[in-house]
Parts: structure tokens; sequence; C-alpha cells
């Protein structure tokens, strides 16, 4: 799809003011809430921002495979994601439901099922990796979902922050290869710059937040 | 007497009288000879290019506890020559052991010579010719399992003093783009790489049947099936990544990672492919990635913006290798006829030519030419 083509729906909402006040560090591809009744059989790094995890269904040959890629910004993530699309073969994607991502494409009927979406600085895609075909939308919601929320969860502490003039840093006191840190300040258009955090007004919560063990979480205000 | 290391790669700057420069994969950096140790062990494969080598193979081996400031002959065999045969169903079996020795067994024989050891028993470097029938011109693809078993000559018979296990490949060329000789280690040829090239390619003599046996595996492999969407990479191309998928559960992937993985692994062998593509077109049935051709749901058409396939060198070659699917040679609508384009004209007028196979509508104009994707 060509990225001209793309860029038509993604331009509207990069145009709109990016105050979902939602960033994301770290995130790793296998770190998305698991399918029920599944394996996660593969996890790779694929370049130093980009992570693929793939896992086995229940059911005979079928399986999943998400791909995550972080980006300094969402509106890097948007025009990142025209770029992404452009390798893939078919002239048009339609777009995907509206409640899936900042904005999302899929592949029509009758091809082997994807969508692909942006959710906060993250392009994210869901791909039926199996010679089964697998809806892909109910896990694909189930990611941008679990990306959007608080964490119901955590302990406060385990989370130092520090403000300065180029922004707010956030170290986790430890962390394991598959941790990574979310971070939440309604209303802000956050974005990385170096390993700063810049653009949160108000009150800014992080999390860090490691699949299988306890959720750590630091609050500071502006 | 032992036989203490065994140098193949001792000219990394060429590749005329010697093994070629190579790497176990991206990460591990330039295998650096010797490439076989006793001590301590060290086992690192081998490569030769079959088109590149000019007169007489060399290797090189040092030895110890030899007799002090003596001389021997030092030779080494092949280990996996079968015993002879003994009854009917014995001589079937030394000829099937035969035909494997000859497809992947030990690439050759080490040539006799008088070694010099020093009052400590020792030898000094020492070359000797490396006689193998595989690395003349009727030699082919393989990765060879070589065993030799090291003799000495005393007393006018030959005794066994040690044993050398070598894995040695066998390609038709010093390996093309992405692949290099010098410079970036990461881009030198895998031997993760040369394993799946030399299993899909093994027996093969000419490039042009390197390369449609590369084409043939991509698009043949079991586990796969196709989806529009880039899997293994645009930027640089994955190949470990597509390594291990080859190995492991069922996998997707398009025309360009078909494209990188035939331009790639038949470039390993000596090949000259490089990648370009067509643009806008909507296509005829093909038949799909891995499809079964009798499977008529495995016959599809596509709205495709694009699509990337191999071509010999560039454009103006206008041959082509497509990995990724198998035209409809049949005019009858109800009847299909797979084949594979390897080696095949991309256009040049005839109905039969890769172009209006595969194209019912749209320009297909030729857009940009990609060459070669880095590996990692």
């Amino acid at each position: 799809m060509r990225s001209d083509e793309s860029m038509r729906a993604i331009e509207p909402v990069i145009a709109k003011p990016a105050e979902a006040g939602l960033l994301v560090i770290g995130f790793k591809a296998w770190a998305v809430p698991e399918e029920r009744e599944s394996a996660l059989a593969m996890r790779e790094q694929l370049a130093p921002n980009s992570t693929r995890a793939v896992w086995d269904l229940r059911y005979g040959q079928a399986r999943v495979a998400v791909t995550a890629t972080e980006y300094t910004s969402v509106r890097h993530a948007l025009k990142s994601l025209a770029d992404e699309l452009e390798q893939n073969q078919l002239a048009t994607l339609p777009p995907g439901p509206s409640d899936v991502g900042e904005i999302s494409f899929m592949h029509p009927d009758g091809v082997p099922p994807a969508i692909f979406f942006v959710r906060a600085n993250l392009t994210l895609a869901v791909f039926s990796f199996g010679r089964e075909p697998v809806d892909i939308l109910p896990f694909a919601r189930r990611i941008d979902a679990e990306l959007r929320a608080r964490p119901k969860e955590a302990r406060d502490g385990g989370v130092e922050l520090t403000y300065d003039e180029r922004g707010l840093r956030a170290s986790p006191r430890w962390s394991g290869p598959d941790g990574y840190v979310k971070v939440l300040a309604p209303g802000s258009d956050l974005r990385k710059e170096g390993d700063a955090i810049v653009g949160a007004t108000g009150e800014a919560e992080v999390f860090y937040i490691e699949p299988g063990r306890e959720t750590y979480s630091a609050k500071v205000k502006r | 007497m032992q036989l203490e290391e065994v140098h193949f790669n001792h000219d990394p700057n060429s590749a005329n009288h010697d093994a070629l420069t190579i790497c176990r994969n991206a990460a591990s950096g330039a295998i650096v000879a010797p490439e076989w140790k006793r001590n301590p062990v060290k086992r690192e494969p081998a490569a030769y290019a079959r088109d590149a080598i000019s007169g007489t193979v060399t290797i090189k081996a040092r030895f110890s506890g030899g007799p002090a400031n003596a001389t021997r002959k030092i030779r080494a065999i092949d280990a996996n020559e079968p015993a002879q045969p003994s009854g009917c169903s014995g001589f079937i079996a030394w000829l099937i052991q035969k035909f494997i020795n000859a497809l992947v067994g030990t690439i050759g024989e080490v040539a006799a010579k008088d070694v010099a050891f020093n009052g400590a028993g020792n030898s000094a470097l020492e070359t000797f010719t490396l006689n193998s029938p595989f690395l003349t011109p009727s030699g082919f693809v393989s990765k060879r399992n070589t065993v030799w078993r090291w003799q000495y000559l005393q007393g006018g018979s030959w005794t066994d003093f040690d044993t050398s296990d070598h894995t040695i490949y066998v390609v038709l060329d010093v390996p093309r783009a992405p692949w290099v000789q010098s410079g970036d280690v990461t881009q030198l040829p895998w031997a993760t790489a040369l394993d799946q090239a030399c299993a899909w390619a093994v027996g093969k003599k000419t490039k042009d049947d390197v390369a449609e046996a590369i084409t043939l595996g991509v698009n043949r492999v079991p586990n796969v099936t196709y989806t529009p969407m880039t899997m293994f990479g645009a930027g640089d191309y994955q190949l470990a990544s597509y390594l291990t998928h080859l190995g492991g559960g069922a996998f997707v992937m398009n025309c360009t990672d078909c494209a990188d993985a035939v331009t790639t692994l038949a470039n390993l062998l000596g090949c000259s492919l490089a990648e370009g593509r067509f643009t806008n077109l909507h296509t005829k049935p093909f038949l799909t990635l891995s499809g079964d051709p009798s499977d008529p749901a495995a016959w599809v058409t596509f709205n495709w913006g694009y699509h990337e396939i191999c071509w010999f060198n560039d454009y103006s070659s206008n041959t082509i290798w497509d990995g990724c699917l198998q035209l409809d040679m049949s005019n009858n609508p109800a009847v299909h006829v797979a084949k594979l384009p390897a080696k095949m004209t991309f256009d040049a007028g005839s109905p039969d030519d890769y172009k209006p196979r595969l194209i019912a509508s749209g320009p297909g104009a030729l857009g940009a030419f990609v060459t070669h994707r880095r590996v990692v």
C-alpha cells in the first residue's frame, strides 16, 4: 500500500491534538495479554526498537504473531505506520475498526487476517501466522485495551522519578528483560527525547510492568 | 604422534587456492584459521568456491609427538570410505554408502609429503595439497562431512596415528552481494545460511540449477503460507529470523521475503541475482506459496500495489526467478498447469512470458530496483 494513500487517512489523526497522555518505553511484543489456551512459541528481537512474538493456539496449526515497534511519540508512530504499510503488497488496505488504536488498517476478507494499528508511540501488527486463519480482532482489541488501561493494582514505589529542565526521567529500581514503563498523563502530548519523557503537564503516573510480576508505580505533579 | 591443527582458509585475501572467509552467523565474527585445533578444542566449518579455484588447493597442518630431529611422510585419507562388501546385501549397502559419500562425504584426500620434526618432536605449520574431485569443474554444491585418517609411512606401510573431522561447504563461486569477503564481518557468508542453501541445492553443478533449486526450496517450504505483508524486513533482511522459522512451526511471508530468501541464498552459492519490483497489477489466478495445485482454493488472485521478484543481475537481463508463486500456464480456465518461474523471460512479447502469465490488468511497470538487502 503506497504511503501517500495511507497518509491520507493518517494525516487527520496526526493533525488532531495529541492528548492521549500515554507513552510506553521498552515494550516487547510478548508482553501482551496472552490468548487463552495458547503457548508462546517464539520471541524475536527484530531490531533495537522492534520485537515479534508468536503464539501457538490450541487448535490445529493456528498461530498468531504480534509485532511491536516503539517510536518516540504518537506522531512518529503514525508516520511510521505509513512507511510500514508500504511493505504490504496489497494495493489498498481497508480501515480497521475504529475502536482499535489511534488508527488501524486491516487485510480484507479472503486474505490471511492481519491488522495494523498505532497505540501511543507504538506501531502494532497482529497476524494470523499459521495455515489456519485466525480471527485476530479479539487479540488486537485485548492488546489495545491493555496498553490504554491504568494497571488495576500497583504497588507504590519501585520507580524513581526525577524532573529536570529536559523533562521527566523514570528509572525502575530493578527491571527484567520483559518489563516496560508506561506513562499516563491525561491531556498531555508525551514524547521521548533521549532518556527523558517530555510533554507531561499536570499529574503523571508512571508504572513499571513486567508480565507475571507485581506492577510498581510512582506519581509526580509538575 | 598427533595432529595439532588444520588450516583451510590460510590466505584470507584469496579463494584461489584455499577456503573462503566465512563466519558462523552475524554475531560470531570471522572464522579464523586454524579451523580445527586439538587444544583448546576448536571445530569451525570451512567453505570452498569451486569456480574461484585455480591450480592446486592447499591446507596447512601442524603435528606433535613426531620423531626427534627426523622426517616422516604424512598423509590423510577418507575415513568415511566404506569397507569392501561381502555378499549381495553387503554390496547394496556398500553402493548406498558410496553414493552418500559422493554426495556429502569427505571432500578429498590430503596428499603425502615429508614433514620434518624438531628435537622436541614438533613440526612447523606444513602445507599439504588437498586432492578433491569436488573442487574441480565437475564439483557440485554440497555440505561435506569430512573425516580424515591421518597416517604416516613406516617400513613401507601406512600407519594410522590420528583422525580429524571437518564440516566443509562447496559452493559454485565466491558468494555475491549482500555477502562479502572483506569489510563488514556480519556480511561474511554465514555457516547457518550455508546449511540451508546447501540443503536445498545439494548436487547442483550450474548456477542456473542452483538458482532454480533455491527458488523451489523457498516456494515449497511445507509450513509456510502467503501473506501480503513483509515479515522479514524491508530495510535489512532478517535472514536469521527466517532460518529460525524454517526450523519451527508454521509461518507466513510475502513476495519481498521470498525474493530476499532466493537472492540471498542463491548468491551465497555464487549466483548473481538481485531484486526488483513492478507495480500496480491485478493478477491472473496463480498457485499461492506452497499451495497444492490440485486444490482449487490454492489458485488465487490479488490486486497488488507491487510485486518483488529476483532478476539475473538487473532489469536489462529480462530474466527472472519468483519463489513466491507458481504461474498458471494453461489457457483453459478450467484446468491449471503450475509452473515455478525459474530463469523465465519477464516479457519479450510471448504470451507464455512471466508478465503476461501473471498480470490480468494494470501496468505492472518496473519500479525501484532493490538489488540486495543487508542480512541481519
